[in-house]
């Protein structure tokens, strides 16, 4: 035991998972970051061997995956895995904000782990693109390659050219492939880079909890506490992903994907994986504006430390903001619907009301509902001196 | 070197206030029943404590439901017979 508080490298793990206090009162909740940890994991160790096979080259790219699936002793495993550990990643990653939206954890002095989650979130999302596409099939081409990028035609002045320079060519094509694969494999260790920043800026100052205060008269230690009760999502979790993997592994995905990118033919009709976000893209007129928006969507999480006003963390206290934030998770969800479906109406009008509310959430309503509760705390104790 | 305000000590200091008089109390592992209650403590408890949310969740959901509902009824009539006629003669859709 000693040498884990002596060594240099030791002391530090120490320090992390071992001796680190954490307060005794958090929930399940605050189990999704090691989820992602494990995610992150599992998605660079498999994503490492499929390369060993993979051929970025628009001839050869959709055979070798094939080939890894039927002629490598348990490379479907590996594919299926890496494939369905993704969608999870997206899945947990979605909780985690939720709960830091919950019980306001990106309140100082948790805006430094914030502000690097929301940088990791859009860092996921570009990783999760360019490892679509490598599959080069028909949803890799249209739905992704090349809907996506073209969405970069819409910058003023330079679009056009700059989408070029990004293809390489005049259209998605060999030099696409090889530059999305070189960047797939590169992003994933700046995630990690930036998932270990995430870390130590939470370490500084500990992790929050349901009540939203200090939590400094109650800790308990990391281990073995939190590391056995992180190892019961970390079981259930695998549980869930064997079963995918084994019984259902095209659950998440999309039939068109088993067709060979041909750029000769569309897909009869294109759904980029991106469904909330291309919701708000398609519900503005404007193409340049569809974009910013698009992009506004994510980056506006890092507002919150400053949208809400309430002097209270976490929502076990906050009535009205506890409802609201139950209306921005079925905004979403309803977003998330409307990408899906085909532009026409009433999709198009819901799609528009529901991108409206998305960003009053943030920029109106909450600053809106903390300067109301903090207004309404206040009315309740000045009556209660004055009864003194 | 100077730094941020660090909200957290490490053991023995972690910045809350003096604690005294702590008593600990344990049985023997031989007579604990770590799991003791749990899932028919839940049916009761874990539905009164998601019950005491609803009026936080139910609406909101209630209206998402409805909007879904109502459009993807709308939607497949306006892709049904009844729905051309109707649009026709209205005039939106032109002539096909
Ligand atoms: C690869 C992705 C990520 C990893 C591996 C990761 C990892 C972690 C871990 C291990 C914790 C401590 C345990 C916990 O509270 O769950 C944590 C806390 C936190 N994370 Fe993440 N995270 C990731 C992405 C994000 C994103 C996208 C955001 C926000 C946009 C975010 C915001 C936070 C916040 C605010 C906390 C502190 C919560 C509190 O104590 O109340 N994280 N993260």
């Amino acid at each position: 035991m000693r040498i884990l508080k002596q060594n240099p490298i030791l002391r530090l793990v120490n320090s992390y998972i071992v001796d680190s206090p954490q307060p005794t009162n958090i929930s399940y909740l605050w189990n999704f970051g090691s989820l992602l940890a494990l995610c992150l994991g599992i998605q660079i160790l498999t994503g490492v061997f499929l390369a060993m096979r993979y051929t970025a080259h628009v001839d050869l790219a959709f055979d070798s995956i094939e080939s890894i699936m039927r002629d490598v002793s348990y490379g479907w495993a590996l594919r299926y895995t890496h494939a369905n550990v993704a969608s999870f990643f997206f899945i947990f990653v979605y909780a985690h904000i939720a709960r830091g939206l919950y019980y306001n954890s990106y309140k100082s002095p948790r805006v430094a782990p914030w502000s690097i989650g929301v940088i990791i979130l859009v860092l996921m999302m570009a990783t999760a693109f360019l490892g679509y596409c490598l599959v080069y099939g028909q949803m890799s081409l249209w739905g992704l390659a090349t809907v996506i990028t073209n969405l970069l035609s819409a910058i003023p002045w330079i679009g056009n050219d700059f989408v070029e320079f990004v293809w390489g060519g005049f259209s998605v094509g060999n030099a696409t492939l090889n530059r999305f694969f070189s960047l797939h494999y590169l992003l994933p260790f700046v995630l990690a880079a930036l998932a270990i920043v995430h870390m130590l800026t939470l370490h500084t100052h500990g992790s929050s909890n349901p009540l939203g205060i200090s939590s400094n008269v109650d800790k308990i230690a990391m281990h073995p506490y939190f590391i056995f009760k992180d190892l019961v999502t970390i079981y259930l979790f695998l549980l869930v992903l064997s079963i995918i993997v084994t019984q259902y592994p095209n659950l998440m995905g999309h039939s068109d994907n088993y067709i060979p990118a041909n750029p000769m033919v569309t897909p009869a009709s294109i759904v980029p994986e991106w469904y909330p976000f291309y919701a708000i893209l398609r519900s503005i007129p404007s193409k340049l504006f569809g974009v910013i928006a698009m992009f506004a969507a994510l980056l506006i999480y890092l507002v919150m430390p400053i949208a809400d006003t309430s002097r209270i963390r976490g929502n076990q206290f906050r009535p009205l903001n506890k409802f609201f934030f139950w209306v921005l998770v079925v905004t979403f969800g309803i977003l998330f619907w409307i990408g899906s479906q085909h532009p026409v109406e009433p999709f198009v009008t819901i799609g528009q009301v529901a991108t409206t509310l998305y960003f009053s959430w943030f920029i109106i309503i909450t600053p809106l509902v903390g300067i109301i509760e903090n207004s309404l705390f206040d009315i309740a104790l000045l009556a209660k001196e004055g009864n003194k | 070197m100077p730094g941020p305000k660090v909200y957290i000590g490490w053991w023995g200091a972690m910045g809350g206030p003096k604690q005294k008089g702590i008593t600990q109390y344990s049985i023997s592992p031989y007579r604990q029943r770590a799991l003791k209650g749990m899932l028919s403590g839940y049916i009761v408890h874990g539905i009164r404590r998601i019950g005491a949310q609803a009026p936080y969740f139910v609406p909101p959901f209630a209206v998402g439901y409805f909007v879904y509902t109502w459009a993807k009824a709308k939607d497949h009539y306006n892709n049904s017979k009844a729905g051309h006629l109707a649009a026709m003669q209205a005039g939106e859709h032109g002539d096909h």
